[in-house]
């Protein structure tokens, strides 16, 4: 089966896929890709990707945008993850670290422009009424 | 969406899409001096909350880049409200360039004034009412702070009146450019200004802050002293991005600090007001 995208977001797929192979747009067709990017959560990963592209001025200014919001968003995911190791830190098991801040805790490219939402960690399921109130004892209600 | 319209405020570009053709035409109507860029920083959307309400009882959903997830729909007849409050949004949430100041600005010799406060202190109408006496508007509601050369960057919007403010401007500058009264909206009566020619056409000349003043409505006149350390924290607040923003929102930030001087006044009529701001003007910018 094919699958059938609106011309945005096949563009968006094009570019991610192989960003040196994409043909000069307009800006309205840049427009159409930079909105969907942003609706899908993309809008990072894409300026990551493109980065250092020869890209007209204003696209160029919204992709500098975009990585500001990356770095903000790394360094918010690796606060927050600082932030539940002190709370855990009377915790003898192990936590594991899982998906967007592990990535760019990790420093891997997966992590690169990714969105991250939350904090998503891991412990052994007997210990979890341990780590929850250990949590919620340092305010994470 | 149906009907679209785009405009360029100051270093900023919009896209408004509507279900309805009335939102799109008032704006048009307003902002016809500005200008109409190909590329939009930023797309904001009107849309009827569900089918039937495109129709019956039309209400409007504030959509976009960025969005509130309770933002509550409004009443058609307030589409421009919604719009004007949707490429606020957009602002706050999403812009990186400049570090943004809920504040109003405007300018004199290349020099620009910095006001700020809460909702309901008079920034707005007092930088609207300077537009008229002198000084070049830059802007109501946001000051952009550029991070590279501490210059504030224009943003002059339409100018949203509020309550009293209105008769007042209505008052003071009759030959001016006014959008429809909308009585009655979450934030009371607001009706839409165009800023003063000069303000548009001169919508990339930034200006370098020389004063930030904190005004207060509904007190007697009086001027006060602050410390860097209070208007730091009182600026960390009235900043939309300046966490996103991180070191370089800080060194913006406590630059601004020590290079502009600041105080509280406190006034009970815009002549007061405008006596203390033209007093601090000579003594300090």
């Amino acid at each position: 089966m094919t699958l059938r995208l609106a011309p945005s977001a096949q563009m968006l797929a094009d570019i991610l896929r192989d960003p040196d192979a994409h043909t000069p747009l307009d800006m309205q067709q840049w427009v159409g890709i930079i909105t969907i990017a942003r609706a899908e959560q993309l809008l990072g990963t894409l300026a990551c990707r493109i980065e250092g592209m020869d890209l007209p001025d204003e696209v160029a200014a919204t992709m500098a945008d975009a990585r500001l919001n990356v770095e903000y968003q790394r360094r918010t995911a690796l606060w927050e993850a600082d932030c539940a190791r002190r709370a855990l830190e009377g915790y003898a098991g192990r936590i594991v670290l899982m998906k967007g801040t592990a990535y760019v805790a990790a420093g891997l490219l997966a992590g690169e422009g990714r969105h991250i939402g939350d904090l998503d960690i891991m412990v052994a399921e007997e210990d979890l009424r341990e780590v929850e109130g250990l949590l919620l004892a340092a305010g994470n209600g | 969406v149906r009907h679209e319209f785009r405009v360029r405020v100051g270093p900023a570009a919009f896209r408004i899409g509507s279900d309805w053709r009335a939102p799109i035409e008032q704006m048009r109507a307003l902002y016809a001096d500005y200008p109409e860029p190909d590329y939009t920083d930023f797309t904001v959307r009107l849309e009827a909350v569900n089918m039937l309400r495109r129709y019956v009882r039309p209400s409007v959903a504030i959509n976009g880049d960025y969005m509130l997830p309770d933002a509550a729909p409004l009443p058609l007849d307030q589409g421009l409200l919604a719009a004007e409050m949707g490429m606020n949004l957009q602002m706050a949430l999403g812009w990186r360039r400049q570090l943004i100041l809920h504040a109003s600005a405007v300018a004199r010799d290349g020099k620009a004034l910095i006001m700020t406060g809460a909702s309901g202190s008079g920034k707005s109408t007092l930088s609207a009412m300077l537009g008229q006496k002198g000084w070049r508007f830059m802007g109501d509601e946001f000051a952009l702070i550029d991070p590279v050369s501490g210059e504030a960057v224009p943003y002059p919007r339409l100018i949203s009146l509020k309550n009293e403010a209105i008769a007042a401007m209505e008052h003071s500058a009759p030959e001016a450019h006014f959008g429809p009264l909308m009585r009655g909206t979450p934030k009371g009566d607001i009706r839409h200004l165009v800023p003063p020619i000069d303000a548009i056409t001169r919508m990339n000349e930034r200006a370098k802050p020389a004063l930030l003043l904190f005004p207060r409505f509904g007190h007697e006149p009086a001027i006060r002293e602050m410390g860097a350390g209070e208007v730091f924290m009182r600026l960390t607040q009235a900043s939309t991005n300046y966490v996103a923003l991180g070191e370089a929102g800080f060194e913006a930030l406590t630059r601004f600090i020590k290079e502009v001087p600041a105080r509280a006044i406190d006034y009970q009529t815009g002549e007061q007001a405008r006596d203390l701001v033209e007093q601090l003007w000579a003594e300090l910018a």
